[in-house]
């Protein structure tokens, strides 16, 4: 008996080895997805910053960014337009860089109100930042180079 | 007699006895011959089909078929599984990438790891 279920189970891991072997299952277990010409107008307005890698795009991202206008749509015009403008950035970004950018915005969006509104401040005062005051930062040795950076709230108002 | 000669007579008496085998003889060699080659193995095509078969073949000849309608709802419930999974995840990266798209934060801040430095470096001052 034991010999025929571990039979049964080696057999049944043998039917589903396609979904196994993937490192990550959402590359293999995204359905296809539908091509540009296929999507709506309204799903072609929104996403039309990425229409000529559309084509080319992995299932998985072409159904996250389906996601994405589905979402759009209950966003405030400020918020649809910032989209629109980070879009083809966001898509040129490398998977790594990508996989950093969203570590580091979850740390973000856990903030309070208070320290997210520090950190906007705090970025614009580094934008001013005269360039030798850059080039000095840059120049200096990472403390943690392996990983992404993340804002962390400023002292005065971590809790 | 040094040994190359030996083997070459030994050849020579060998050929003599293949001249002399009677019809008859020379038909069954054939029979046999071509039945050999009939059942000999041949290379499979594809290596993971003939490693599977080969496991039916040998491993599962007392698997009946309620066994195999459980492997086949287990594998089926693997799938399943995966394909949730893999929704639940294409739907969270939707949602972080949603928001970190809308949010009124530039894109720069949470790539440039020097304003993180920076940002370390004011606090601790």
């Amino acid at each position: 008996m034991a010999k025929k279920l571990a039979g049964a189970v080696i057999l049944a891991l043998c039917l589903s080895t396609p979904l196994l072997a993937s490192t990550n299952p959402v590359v293999v277990a995204t359905p296809p997805q539908p091509t540009w010409n296929a999507l709506s107008a309204e799903q072609q307005k929104v996403l039309a910053p990425l229409a000529a890698e559309w084509n080319n795009m992995e299932n998985y991202r072409r159904k996250k960014w389906l996601g994405v206008a589905q979402r759009y749509k209950g966003m405030t015009p400020e918020e649809q337009q910032r989209v629109q403008e980070k879009m083809r950035k966001w898509a040129d970004m490398t998977p790594a860089q990508r996989l950093a950018a969203r570590e580091k915005y979850k740390k973000f969006r856990d903030m309070s109100p208070e320290d997210k509104e520090a950190i906007k401040q705090k970025w614009r005062e580094y934008r001013e930042l005269p360039d030798d005051e850059k080039q000095r930062l840059r120049e200096q040795p990472r403390s943690n180079s392996a990983t992404p950076a993340a804002p962390t709230a400023p002292e005065s108002q971590q809790r | 007699m040094n040994e190359l000669h030996f083997a070459f007579r030994i050849r020579q008496h060998l050929n003599q006895g293949l001249q002399q085998i009677d019809n008859d003889k020379i038909e069954r060699l054939k029979a046999a011959r071509e039945r050999a080659l009939s059942v000999q193995k041949q290379p499979a095509a594809n290596p993971v089909v003939a490693l599977a078969g080969h496991f039916f073949r040998f491993h599962l000849e007392g698997v009946q078929a309620r066994h195999i309608l459980m492997a086949v709802i287990a594998a089926l419930a693997i799938g399943f599984y995966t394909h949730w999974q893999a929704d639940e995840l294409v739907a969270q990266l939707s949602d972080v990438d949603s928001a970190l798209l809308s949010e009124d934060l530039p894109m720069d801040a949470l790539l440039d790891q020097d304003f993180d430095k920076w940002l370390k470096s004011s606090q601790a001052q």
